[in-house]
């Protein structure tokens, strides 16, 4: 066990937070807040490209980031991004056209690539957009472990600690942390869509650790997204749909 | 009936009964694959007969063949071979529609009607291909069985311009709520005021009313509705009326 700043065990996620079409012009929008981390994403489309030499047999999806981190890893996370939901927006249906995703990111704390995906997901969902599946983001950090602090626990033997969904101080702590974020599939949480490494590289006996890891923390995004469309269709039942 | 909420990526092969006459519609926000049907969009799962779909409210229109739809005529494109002239529409879709001043009741090379950028068309959508953009036209179509052939020149068409009122954007939800004979706020609002709307379920509406006081307050209150339940609409609708109430007096006098 160890103690985080704010009281997590190493396993659990930050309080969860999302607020559905909270903008008037986008075709989709979404409030996503995970802890002090908050993301605003607009989507707009599926629309025709303002080039009409652009159009592809596919929908194309171009991604927008506007965060305050420096430009290199916007570009980083941006082309991360933009396969991640290509791969998962059903864009043989959309031929000829664009879906453009906007993310804003308004408070940074930590764990900014799997808030910036969560919040495109929830702002696609909120839009309409076919989607194939959900991809679903987790972030783990790898601490390298002092001699005289090593316990008894599954990583034990491996010299590391893995805490789930860092806080900024966490992951600023020390320049020696590995930092992955892993995409999963929500239906299928042992599948690995994609993973980004930030810091030192890690070893493949890590990276499964924090495959597990992921697997048993990524159910609770897909439950958390369940509630909220569940929310909104109970209260379209009363106001919106006569029947 | 237990109200099923489906997300995307979602099997849900075990809600779609099998009937052994037919083979059951995928309709929007379902795919099939495999023998297995699985969600693409959020909302309520839905079944009209032998057809299935996701009941869900979004803000942007796609075309489908049929569907009645208000456009906003954009600019001239090119002139059809038989001496009229084709014009870019938005329909609020993902591209805008086209539209031959020629597909008007009655229209021929030397009587067609006049087309100025801005103007509003209430139309039905003739063609979609996946390769082309949209056609729209304003004659009459398949589904329009038992509706009299008026041309365009009469304002007594089914299709054509729609003239003066205020037109603004819905989600397409509230749109298909308001074509509902039923409809509360429609009903409400009729009993205190005399007004024309049109209703396209490409998510745009058009109020035409006496007074443009009265057509803002019926947009108003249209717009409310879509958040409020049945009560609250009435009693939202009565609390905007009181506000005119003055106005309709005298207008009555």
């Amino acid at each position: 066990m160890v103690n985080r700043t704010d009281g997590r065990n190493e396993g659990s996620l930050r309080p969860l937070s999302c607020e559905l079409s909270c903008l008037y012009r986008a075709d989709g929008s979404a409030l996503w807040k995970s802890g002090a981390t908050h993301v605003l994403a607009a989507v707009y489309g599926p629309i025709a490209p303002q080039n009409m030499a652009k159009e592809e047999e596919e929908c194309i999806v171009s991604v927008l980031i506007k965060s305050g981190q420096s430009d290199q890893i916007i570009s980083e996370y941006k082309s991360f991004l933009t396969k991640i939901l290509k791969a998962c927006i059903d864009t043989a249906k959309f031929p000829r056209t664009v879906v453009e995703v906007v993310l804003q990111g308004i408070q940074s704390d930590g764990s900014v690539l799997s808030c910036l995906l969560h919040a495109a997901v929830a702002a696609l969902i909120d839009a309409g957009v076919d989607l194939l599946y959900l991809p679903v983001a987790t972030t783990c950090l790898l601490i390298q472990k002092q001699q005289h602090q090593q316990q008894e626990n599954d990583s034990s033997s491996l010299g590391v600690e893995i805490l789930l969904d860092p806080v900024a101080s966490e992951e600023g702590a020390d320049d020696s942390n590995s930092e992955i974020v892993l995409v999963t599939d929500c239906s299928q949480p042992t599948k690995i869509l994609g993973s980004y490494t930030l810091g030192a590289g890690v070893s493949l006996d890590h990276f499964l650790s924090c495959q597990q890891v992921s697997a048993q923390a990524s159910p609770a995004i897909p439950a958390f997204w369940r509630l909220a469309i569940e929310q909104k269709v109970t209260r379209e039942m009363q106001t919106l749909w006569s029947k | 009936m237990p109200v099923t909420v489906v997300l995307p990526g979602d099997d849900v092969t075990e809600n779609i009964r099998l009937n052994s006459k037919r083979a059951p519609k995928i309709g929007t926000g379902l795919r099939a694959e495999h023998g297995k049907v699985y969600g693409t969009a959020a909302g309520r799962l839905e079944q009209r007969s032998n057809a299935y779909f996701i009941k869900q409210s979004i803000r942007r229109y796609r075309p489908n063949v049929e569907d009645r739809v208000i456009g906003i005529v954009e600019d001239r494109v090119a002139s059809d071979g038989a001496g009229g002239d084709i014009y870019r529409v938005n329909i609020r879709g993902s591209h805008p529609a086209l539209l031959s001043n020629l597909s008007f009741e009655g229209a021929t090379k030397r009587n067609k009607p006049n087309f100025s950028t801005g103007m509003l068309i209430y139309a039905r959508l003739e063609t979609c291909a996946k390769s082309m953009d949209p056609i729209i036209s304003c004659q009459l179509g398949p589904h329009d069985v038992g509706v009299s052939r008026r041309d365009w020149m009469t304002n007594e068409a089914m299709y054509g311009e729609l003239k003066g009122g205020t037109c603004c954007n819905i989600s397409l939800g509230l749109a298909r709520e308001l074509l509902d004979p039923s409809n509360v706020v429609l009903e409400e609002l009729s009993r205190h005021i005399a007004f024309e709307v049109c209703i396209g379920v490409n998510g745009l509406l058009w109020i035409h009313s006496s007074r443009p006081e009265y057509s803002i307050l019926i947009q108003n209150a249209i717009v409310n509705s879509e958040v409020l339940t049945e009560a609250q609409v009435r009693g939202m609708v009565n609390t905007l009326m009181e506000t005119v109430a003055d106005h309709i007096e005298e207008g009555e006098e």
